[in-house]
C-alpha cells in the first residue's frame, strides 16, 4: 500500500512541478483581462466620458482572440449594467445594455415569445441585453442627447430552451423581435465544483 | 481581488495557528486526481482518486513527528446526469482503504451552478450512508457551498488562474450519535484547457463538536482534473 500511496504521491507533485510555464495540450485561446484606465486608448475613454457624464469607475478589459484585439468597459450607469466595446484603436463598436422583459416594448417581447413558443416547449429566460450598433457620433448622440438616428437595435437574449432535454442559448433579435441567429451556449465544465 | 487574497490567507492561517492550540490536530499532504468521461450531451461519469498521508500528528510523540504515514486513499466513481444547464444530480460508489477495516459508500447529490457576471457559485447538497465492517452505519447529510473568482478578467480564460473558496457542513449520524463536521478551503487553481486544471488548495477540517474528541485537520490539497 505504502508504494501505491508514494506512487499516487510523486505523480502528482511531478504534475505540479513547472505548471506555471506549460500547458498539456494546446487549443484556441480566447483571452481577456482587466486593465488599467492607462492602459486603454485614450480615444475609448474619451468617448466613455463624453456619451456616460457621470459614470463611476468604469473597469476595463482587453480581449485577444482570433480576430484580434479589443477593449471593453464594464460598469453600472442608471440602474442598469453596460458593457461598451471597442476596437485596437479604441473606436466604439457597440453597447450592450442589461435590460429586464418589462423594459423590452410589449410589442416586440410578443413576438420574441411567439418566436420561443414556437420552437420551444417551455423556456426560461436567463439574460436579456439591449444591443446599440451605430457610428461613433451617433452613438454618442444616443446617449446624452437621446437622439435616435441611424442606431441599429437588437436584442440579445441568453435562455434555457426544452424540448427533449434542456439546452442554453443565446439567441439575436432584431428591434422589431424578428429572430435573427442562434448560438448554443457551452458553461465550463465545473468538475471541481461538483464532484 | 488582491485585498481578497490577502484576507482570504489572512483567514486561512488563523485557522492553522487556532488549529494548533487544539489537543487533536494533525495535518499533512492530500494529492488527488479527478477524471471525467463525458458521455452524451446530459450524462458524465467521474473517477477520482484521493490519498490523505500525515506529515504532523499531535497525538503522536514528539520524536514521531515529522512523519510520513499513510491515513487514507479514496477511490470514488460517480455518474452524473444533467437536467438542465447548470442543475445536475449524480449517484456515486466510494471505497476506502484505511488502517483498521476498509470503508464502503454510496452517494447520492444535487448540484447546481449559478452563473454570476464574473463568478460562479456551485451549492451541492449530498448524502451518503458509510459501511464498515464491525462498526455502525453512518448517515450523513452534506451541503457545499463554493464560489470560483477569475484572477484575470472577468471570466477564467485559458492559462488564466483563479480562486475557489468552499464551505461544507456535515451533519452525521452514526449508532445513534450526531456528529458535526466543517470542512473550509481556499484554493488556488490554473486552467490549461478546457479539459485540465490543477488546484493548489488549503483545507481545514474541524469534527468533534457533539461527541468527544474535537479534532482539526488541516491539509495541503494538490487536485488534477482531466476531462475528456
Amino acid at each position: 500500500m505504502l508504494n501505491f500511496n508514494s506512487l499516487i504521491v510523486f505523480i502528482i507533485l511531478f504534475l505540479s512541478f513547472g505548471i506555471f510555464n506549460f500547458s498539456f495540450s494546446q487549443e484556441k485561446i480566447e483571452k481577456e483581462s482587466g486593465i488599467k484606465p492607462r492602459e486603454v486608448p485614450s480615444a475609448a475613454r474619451d468617448w466613455l466620458k463624453d456619451s456616460f457624464e457621470n459614470v463611476q469607475r468604469p473597469k476595463w478589459f482587453l480581449e485577444h482572440s482570433q480576430n484580434g484585439k479589443s477593449y471593453e468597459a464594464k460598469f453600472h450607469y442608471q440602474g442598469h449594467f453596460h458593457s461598451v466595446e471597442f476596437d485596437s484603436l479604441g473606436n466604439v463598436e457597440d453597447v450592450e445594455i442589461e435590460i429586464k422583459e418589462s423594459e423590452v416594448p410589449l410589442e416586440v417581447w410578443k413576438e420574441i415569445q411567439f418566436h420561443f413558443e414556437s420552437i420551444y416547449a417551455h423556456v426560461k429566460v436567463e439574460k436579456i441585453q439591449r444591443q446599440l450598433t451605430a457610428s461613433k457620433s451617433d452613438l454618442e448622440d444616443f446617449f446624452d442627447e437621446e437622439e435616435i438616428v441611424d442606431v441599429v437595435i437588437r436584442y440579445e437574449i441568453v435562455f434555457q430552451g426544452k424540448n427533449e432535454q434542456w439546452e442554453l442559448w443565446e439567441a439575436l433579435f432584431d428591434d422589431s423581435g424578428k429572430f435573427l441567429s442562434k448560438l448554443k451556449v457551452q458553461i465550463r465544465l465545473n468538475d471541481n465544483l461538483i464532484f | 481581488m488582491k485585498k481578497l487574497v490577502i484576507l482570504v490567507v489572512l483567514i486561512s492561517l488563523n485557522g492553522s495557528l487556532a488549529a494548533q492550540e487544539n489537543k487533536v490536530f494533525f495535518t499533512g499532504i492530500f494529492p488527488e486526481i479527478s477524471f471525467t468521461k463525458k458521455l452524451d450531451q446530459q450524462n458524465k461519469l467521474n473517477f477520482k482518486i484521493e490519498n490523505q498521508e500525515i506529515l504532523y500528528d499531535s497525538r503522536d510523540l514528539k520524536t514521531d513527528n515529522p512523519q510520513f504515514t499513510h491515513y487514507r486513499t479514496d477511490l470514488m466513481l460517480i455518474f452524473d446526469h444533467t437536467i438542465r444547464p447548470g442543475i445536475s444530480i449524480g449517484l456515486g460508489v466510494f471505497h476506502r482503504f484505511q488502517e483498521k477495516e476498509d470503508g464502503n459508500r454510496i452517494i447520492q447529490q444535487l448540484s447546481m451552478l449559478q452563473r454570476l457576471r464574473n463568478l460562479r457559485i456551485n451549492h451541492r447538497v449530498r448524502t451518503d450512508q458509510t459501511f464498515t465492517k464491525n462498526d455502525d452505519l453512518e448517515v450523513r447529510l452534506r451541503y457545499r457551498f463554493s464560489m470560483e473568482i477569475p484572477l484575470e478578467g472577468a471570466e477564467v480564460d485559458p492559462n488564466e488562474f483563479y480562486l475557489v473558496l468552499s464551505e461544507e457542513p456535515i451533519f452525521s449520524l452514526k449508532g445513534g450519535e450526531f456528529e458535526i463536521e466543517n470542512r473550509t478551503a481556499i484554493a488556488l487553481g490554473k486552467l490549461f484547457n478546457s479539459n485540465e486544471k490543477l488546484e493548489w488548495a488549503l483545507d481545514y477540517r474541524t469534527d468533534g463538536f457533539i461527541q468527544e474528541g474535537f479534532r482539526t485537520r488541516l491539509w495541503a490539497k494538490i487536485s488534477y482534473y482531466y476531462n475528456f
